[in-house]
């Protein structure tokens, strides 16, 4: 593989991230920009909405999932270190799936109903013939066949940790969990590791390109992996380096490249924590609901301390169009040099205001 | 509040000092009110709603052909005296702990900042432009251990204040004269004085409880200075609440909330006064558990029933030592949304379920906006009728 379609140089952007992941520098931030074609990279046929479907997470029609993935890249342009490609996604918490939860199709979204009534009763099992599981393997394959030399075909969004068991015992249960009967929580989690690497390392066997890396929110030259703890809004920061910290601690050292995905103003109060996790090479910080936007000068302290501690920062949804570039030059503005360390996200308008952007994002 | 505090404050027999110059007259609603509580089975039954709306006040007034006043307390007390039940006012006594100031210097088109000087030094919290204390979990001033620190120093400073507080309470008993008692407001030192989010203080009891606990002994402290000038300025019954209790384990509420209810019921009767205990909601597991009969309350209110709550008002009342005075529990939803006769029906199924026993015919929390002038004089009067 020298090429995608859709990203003739994928060779230079992987050697281009490649050298940002070792610690070298771009001259400004690796930068995931898009912008929309006037006319779409290939055609692809139309082919009409199955009845019944509310979301593109659906398990319902295998043809259509397909059809979806391989349309969903014709329509923009990939800048700078953006990558295009497509993932065998069941809704956020595919591992949940995996391991006994059942998936209720909702508009936009899916549902994921509790599994485990009873800690007593409880089982970790990647059941032989699971119909999620399978789904997700059928897909990736097929994306990964069909869609090849076009796109790269990313991880799924496993989730792990406490978001996994939140997912399979019930938020309220497991808070209580916590409390009254810690070994059994810490035991589950120990034992969703290993099922999350069993999944993992047949998807990364799967999926990884020419050079051994792979697609996980972002490409790195290696085992890439998002990493999360949502529920971490819910409990304090001794529990969260009591029951997550070790989850994080043993996941990162059998993954090359993690990012982690720290969620909401509840969590800000983990910072501590995730930054003594030295596996976590790059955190991605979302706002959450009815705060500012992500690259808001009231984030900037936050991003400060992340790079102080040698870690590195990644921004989605950085802004589109003029407000986009007028976020990087103010967050240019506050960082300078150190907008090296960070990795952004932005949608332009055009490939000329993308092109903009990496002029003023330069730094060096 | 634990074993080792209660110690610490001692037992003290202060008797009936408090309160001394402002007895209540005869034949009051106020005196009427303290009689029964003192001495159930001597007295007629207590009627008195818990803080009805200014509205339905109002509303209810003219449709008795009076005329509103445009005051609150005014209006409920010609309302009282109308219908004959017994009045209760609450007034709260917090901010004088915590007098937070608008920083406007530091404040922006987006937020407001204020600020609270202590010994400690100021503390600081900012709120988004419009919002009030409360209205987000960021939104409270206790965030982390460090402001547990400047917590407990203001709490230390409440003493500065006596002259204004006391001031503050002798207008509001002379307003309310002896037409009615008089509650203070609720402190709640387990929740630090609602300085720190419902969600937050679990988990701060949970990662450093010996600081959470200085923090509840320091406002527990300055509560009961509050207390004295209240007791002092004529205040007939101190006061905590639990609010939303189905959010704390029973074993919590065994922990933090218990020992320093107790420790609140002893203080106010050592010293000859009443507590009273609010709370509402989901609360049958307390009562079945002993718990709220360990506190010693002398008034224990709401015993909400379903649907806010799941008390069956016999039974709950089956829980509580004879001597201590039940407070409620008609629904607020039925009050304003159900009509006359089954108002009426299940009022006069209050007053058959606590007859012989010592319960003050009330409504399961406070009165809500709206609630149309029938109904609401169709429980006060079936109750009073029912008392007679």
């Amino acid at each position: 593989m020298t090429g995608l379609r859709y990203r003739p140089d994928f060779d230079a952007v992987r050697d281009r991230l490649s050298h940002w992941w070792g610690g070298g520098e771009l001259g400004r931030p690796a930068l995931q920009l898009t912008a929309p074609r006037d006319v779409p990279a290939e055609d692809i046929l139309s082919v009409p909405e199955p009845d019944g479907w509310v979301t593109d997470y659906s398990t319902r029609d295998f043809d259509y999932r397909l059809h979806l993935a391989l349309g969903s890249c014709v329509g923009r342009h990939y800048l700078a270190e953006a990558v295009p490609c497509v993932a065998p996604d069941l809704g956020p918490n595919c591992l949940a799936l995996y391991l006994g939860c059942r998936g209720e199709e909702m508009p936009g979204t899916v549902w994921f109903h509790p599994c485990i009534a009873a800690p007593e009763t409880a089982h970790f099992e990647l059941a032989p013939g699971n119909f999620y599981w399978d789904f997700t393997l059928r897909l990736a394959r097929a994306q990964r066949d069909h869609g090849g030399g076009r796109f790269l075909t990313s991880f799924p969004d496993l989730i792990e940790g406490l978001d996994t068991l939140a997912a399979m015992r019930g938020t309220e249960a497991l808070l209580v969990d916590l409390i009254r009967r810690p070994d059994w929580v810490q035991q589950s989690l120990a034992t969703i590791t290993e099922r999350y690497f069993e999944c993992y390392d047949q998807l990364y066997d799967l999926l990884r390109d020419d050079r051994g890396g792979s697609h996980f929110w972002a490409w790195a030259p290696g085992r890439m992996a998002k990493l999360q703890c949502d529920f971490s809004a819910m409990i304090s920061p001794q529990m969260f380096r009591q029951f997550m910290v070790p989850v994080l601690e043993q996941m990162t050292t059998r993954l090359d490249y993690c990012m982690y995905h720290w969620d909401g103003p509840g969590a800000v109060e983990h910072l501590d924590a995730l930054l003594s996790v030295d596996g976590i090479d790059m955190i991605q910080w979302t706002p959450g609901a009815g705060t500012e936007p992500v690259a808001d000068r009231r984030w900037w302290p936050l991003y400060h301390r992340i790079v102080d501690a040698g870690k590195r920062v990644i921004l989605l949804g950085v802004g589109s169009g003029d407000d986009g570039v007028e976020a990087v030059r103010r967050l240019k503005g506050e960082f300078g040099p150190r907008l090296q360390r960070f990795m952004l996200s932005l949608h332009c308008d055009s490939v000329v205001q993308a092109e903009q952007v990496m002029r003023v994002a330069q730094v060096a | 509040m634990n074993e080792s505090h209660v110690s610490r404050l001692g037992r003290q027999s202060v008797a009936a000092a408090a309160g001394a110059g402002t007895e209540a007259a005869a034949g009051t609603a106020r005196r009427r009110f303290l009689d029964y509580v003192r001495s159930p089975t001597a007295h007629r039954p207590v009627v008195s709603p818990f803080l009805p709306k200014p509205d339905v006040l109002a509303n209810t007034l003219s449709y008795l052909g009076l005329p509103p006043t445009g005051d609150a307390v005014a209006d409920e007390i010609a309302l009282s005296r109308a219908v004959d039940y017994e009045p209760m006012f609450m007034v709260g006594c917090t901010q004088f702990i915590f007098p937070w100031v608008v920083d406007e210097a530091g404040s922006d088109s987006d937020t407001v900042r204020y600020l609270l000087p202590t010994a400690a030094g100021t503390w600081t919290k900012c709120l988004p432009r419009g919002l009030a204390m409360g209205s987000t979990e960021a939104s409270f001033p206790v965030q982390t251990e460090v402001d547990h620190g400047y917590f407990q120093a203001a709490c230390a400073d409440v003493a500065k204040r006596e002259a204004q507080i006391r001031e503050f309470f002798r207008q509001w008993r002379h307003k309310v004269g002896d037409d009615g008692v008089i509650v203070i407001g609720h402190v709640n030192p387990y929740w630090l004085a609602h300085q720190v989010g419902q969600a937050t203080w679990f988990l701060h009891w949970h990662d450093f409880e010996a600081t959470y606990r200085r923090s509840m002994a320091a406002v527990y402290e300055a509560s009961l200075f509050i207390f004295t000038l209240a007791l002092q300025e004529g205040f007939d019954f101190m006061s905590a609440s639990g609010l939303g209790l189905e959010m704390t384990s029973p074993e919590l509420f065994a922990a933090m909330d218990v020992p320093c209810l107790r420790d609140y019921a002893a203080w106010t009767q050592d010293r000859g006064g009443l507590f009273w205990y609010h709370n509402c909601g989901r609360t049958q597991h307390f009562f079945d558990a002993g718990d709220f009969d360990r506190i010693e309350a002398d008034v224990l209110e709401t015993v909400a029933p379903p649907p806010a709550g799941d008390n069956e008002l016999a039974a709950a009342r089956a829980r509580l030592r004879p001597g201590s005075c039940t407070k409620g529990n008609l629904d607020l939803g039925l009050l304003r949304d159900g009509s006359v006769e089954e108002i009426t029906e299940t009022t006069r199924q209050m007053v058959a379920a606590t007859r012989g026993q010592a319960h003050i015919h009330s409504t399961a929390d406070a009165v809500l906006p709206g609630t149309p002038p029938e109904n609401f004089l169709a429980y006060l009067q079936t109750a009073r009728q029912g008392t007679l």
